[in-house]
């Protein structure tokens, strides 16, 4: 290319130069002033011409060099950039560094499958130490005492059920500890039209309280009328079969309804262990949701059956429920909420009428923003009234509760918790008055069940 | 209550406005944000919890298990983290969203799993068995996290596939774009990239290499040319949850101020930390919108560093879907870090 141009150069350099000496030359003999001027102007023409010729050849050659250099450059950029990327896939190639381990020797990939199938446990001890301070002493009382052990199994058993098994050993005599099937329940999952069913051992949904365990309640005891009107100081557990319907929402409420047919064993109520009639219960509860964390839930049960053997003498226990929960954020929440129990028991010789409620409230007062690992920490009050026992005829009790627990983690908590019990009776089998002070230590550890919606803590 | 919930109801909320829409459902709202990329209008979508709320804790109400109810597909970033969604999923009965169901997706599936525990034990905190689950806050896990909700919206809307795929398509193309910057892809192409990315070895090759006579590195666009200054910049965090943007864009996760994950700060701990953070030269601070930014901002003033309130969801401080939260925080972490400089 570069002969080419020097020889285009030369040609044109030659041209120029003959031309030149044309229009220099003086003029032939014999020729016109006219005709001279004609030739010169052609010979100008012709001059023109050539030189615009020659620039527009000289634009060319310049172009053709731009584009040879920059074809020149992007040659080189290709091969600069195939070799970027010969490098950056070897560097991809290379093993990457190990995982980022935050404690040394802790992170890494294991596999653990030889349990994988096995259903998740969970262990609940509930320690604690009742000091009496007056009234009656139990056998349990001014001493240490694990109260409580559990075990929670739970697993899906197929794709349409899931099973929970639940075991307790109770401490029921210094040192004297019983097994008792808490609850062992299977749960219909896949049901159509937003049924649920659950069939086995389970606490029913009378109010809400009665659904926890003892570990689980925001007090170190029962309130009255859940001991007084479904029995015990662990809840009322039932055989039976429970199905239950979820109402399509209206905005931000929703109803579920639910229904049991149960054995109807519970000692207070229906016939206890010698039951043969199935006693039936229905429930409504309604959640109307404000926001995240803020909501008012209300419920109603109704129980019907019978208490004695022969199904002749009917119990209906009604109740109302209602809880009023605020939790902004993880520092500070409140709560608001008490059940009401009105009972009506046929009994030789007429009929018994019976009432009890409690109310309370808790407070988790942000201790957590002033130091962080006060964060878990709740103080609460209750106050529960019931004009029921069916050992002591017309019986008329009230109990004022405090307590203040405090989580390290969602895993451990401990508690001190103060109850004063009066009781009244016009059949002069009253008790003294109870003063009572509870140390608590409740732990769990395993895999640990997601908690409901309303669970106080 | 009835009156008081007609009060409260939503005027869009009534009457099945979408009745033929796919309805999701999605346990968080970047996830949500997500399924509108992918889904268009072809989908109605609601994020379970507010972006405020620490996703670990969340009160499985009857309201979330009712919207569930509705759902055509559930979408949920499993591995542990939204141990409330079963109670939730239990309580919604509705067959078709319960996991191994067409209609359930566990978006983590597939993504590589930082901090997976090799001991499991509470005596290290809140561990979670099969990682660190907050894997969104790396952009190359969330073209997985939306390849596994394509599918699954394909799944239970086959019609709508051939758009699903497309979406998909797009949303991971812009994802590279916001991440890379499309110059360096332009140069490098995704794929390698992304390799180079996962393989931790393309921070050190931008550095080191130049192209045109020029760092490569200057090629870097978007959020990794936002964060490249800072890169290998330490940082404390709230709580563990920043590895995968660590990973992101090559930062140091030096510690956190809480003695373990899912416990409250202590004194001692915080006492120590401080003394090896200010030696370590430590300039930014992490915290979570559902923290304590007062303990973390605190923290921060004691070592000369700058707190940051990052958020770690859309739909808080005008951050309206995924790309505008990792906007947001790859800005708010650029500006306290040279702030602190």
């Amino acid at each position: 290319m570069r002969t080419t141009t020097r020889r285009t150069a030369c040609v044109l350099g030659a041209a120029l130069a003959c031309l030149g000496s044309a229009v220099t030359s003086p003029p032939a003999a014999g020729q016109s002033e006219a005709e001279r001027g004609t030739a010169e102007r052609a010979l100008r023409e012709e001059l023109e011409q050539l030189r615009r010729r020659t620039d527009e050849r000289i634009g060319e050659l310049e172009r053709e060099l731009e584009a040879m250099r920059a074809e020149r450059e992007r040659a080189a950029a290709a091969e600069e950039l195939e070799r970027l990327r010969a490098a950056a896939e070897e560097q991809a190639r290379e093993p990457a560094p190990p995982p980022e381990a935050a404690q040394p020797g802790l992170f890494g990939r294991v596999q653990q499958v030889l349990n994988a199938l096995n259903p998740r446990i969970t262990v609940f001890g509930d320690a604690a130490a009742p000091l009496e301070l007056s009234g009656h002493e139990t056998e349990l009382d001014d001493r240490f005492s694990v109260r409580e052990v559990e075990l929670d199994f739970r697993a899906a058993v197929d794709p349409y059920a899931s099973g929970v098994l639940i075991l307790a050993a109770e401490e029921e005599e210094p040192g004297e500890y019983h097994l008792d099937v808490e609850e062992a329940y299977l749960t219909l999952d896949t049901l159509p039209w937003r049924l649920h069913a659950q069939i086995g051992r389970f606490l029913p949904a009378i109010g809400f309280v009665n659904r926890l365990h003892t570990h689980d309640l925001p007090w170190t005891i029962r309130p009255l009328p859940n001991q007084d009107f479904i029995g015990g100081e662990e809840g009322w557990r039932e055989n039976g079969v429970r199905l239950s319907w979820l109402a399509p929402a209206l905005g931000p409420l929703t109803v579920e309804l639910s229904g049991w047919v149960l054995n109807g064993e519970n000692p207070v109520v229906l016939a206890g262990a010698a039951s043969d009639d199935p006693a039936w219960m229905g429930r409504v509860e309604a959640t109307l949701e404000f926001g995240p964390g803020h909501f008012l839930s209300a419920g109603s049960n109704l129980l019907f059956g019978y208490n004695d053997e022969d199904a002749r003498r009917k119990s209906r226990l009604l109740t109302g429920d209602a809880i009023y929960k605020y939790q902004p954020n993880q520092w500070f929440s409140t709560v608001l909420f008490g059940e009401a129990y009105y009972l009506e028991k046929e009994v030789a010789g007429g009929t018994e009428y019976g009432f009890g409620a409690w109310v309370g409230a808790q407070l988790q007062p942000a201790l957590g923003r002033l130091w962080a690992p006060l964060q878990h920490t709740y103080l609460g009050v209750r106050y529960d009234f019931s004009n029921y026992d069916e050992q002591t005829e017309d019986a008329e009790q009230w109990a004022l509760a405090g307590y203040l627990s405090w989580y390290t983690t969602e895993f451990l908590r401990f508690r001190i918790g103060y109850e004063h019990r009066e009781r009244e009776s016009t059949g002069g089998l009253g008790r003294p008055d109870e003063q009572r002070v509870m140390l608590q230590v409740t732990l769990v550890f395993g895999s640990h069940p997601v908690e409901p919606f309303w669970f106080n803590r | 209550m009835l009156a008081a919930a007609l009060a409260l109801l939503p005027a869009g909320s009534r009457a099945g406005l979408a009745a033929e829409r796919i309805q999701v459902v999605c346990t968080l709202p970047h996830l949500a944000s997500l399924v509108r990329e992918l889904g268009g209008d072809r989908v109605q979508v609601r994020a379970l919890a507010a972006a405020t709320l620490n996703p670990h804790y969340v009160v499985p109400t009857p309201g979330l298990m009712a919207a569930v109810a509705e759902a055509d597909l559930f979408v949920e970033i499993g591995a542990g983290l939204e141990l409330w969604s079963e109670r939730v999923l239990q309580g919604a009965r509705n067959p078709r969203v319960r996991p191994g169901q067409p209609g359930y997706v566990a978006a983590y599936q597939g993504v590589p799993m930082e901090q997976v525990p090799a001991v499991l034990s509470r005596a290290y905190g809140d561990l979670h068995p099969l990682g660190n689950p907050h894997i969104w806050l790396d952009p190359l896990n969330v073209k997985v996290m939306a390849a596994n909700i394509a599918t699954g919206l394909e799944r239970v809307d086959p019609e709508g596939g051939a758009l699903y795929q497309a979406n998909l398509q797009r949303l991971q193309r812009r994802l590279d774009e916001a991440y890379f910057g499309a110059e360096l892809i332009q140069l490098l192409g995704i794929e390698l990239l992304e390799r180079l990315r996962r393989s931790g070895r393309l921070f050190e090759f931008l550095e080191q290499r130049q192209f045109r006579g020029a760092p490569l590195a200057q090629r870097a666009g978007g959020w990794l040319g936002r964060m490249w200054p800072y890169r290998r910049s330490r940082f404390v965090a709230y709580h563990r949850q920043w590895v995968y943007f660590a990973r992101a864009f090559d930062l140091e996760e030096f510690g956190q101020l809480e003695p373990k994950p899912g416990i409250p700060p202590t004194p001692g701990h915080l006492e120590q930390l401080e003394a090896a953070a200010k030696a370590a030269g430590v300039r930014v601070v992490l915290c979570a919108p559902y923290h304590d930014f007062g303990q973390a901002e605190a923290f921060a003033r004691r070592i000369g560093a700058r707190a940051v309130r990052a958020p770690t969801e859309p739909g808080i401080e005008g951050i309206e879907d995924y790309f505008g939260l990792m906007d947001e925080l790859t800005r708010r972490y650029a500006a306290a870090a040279q702030a602190a400089d």
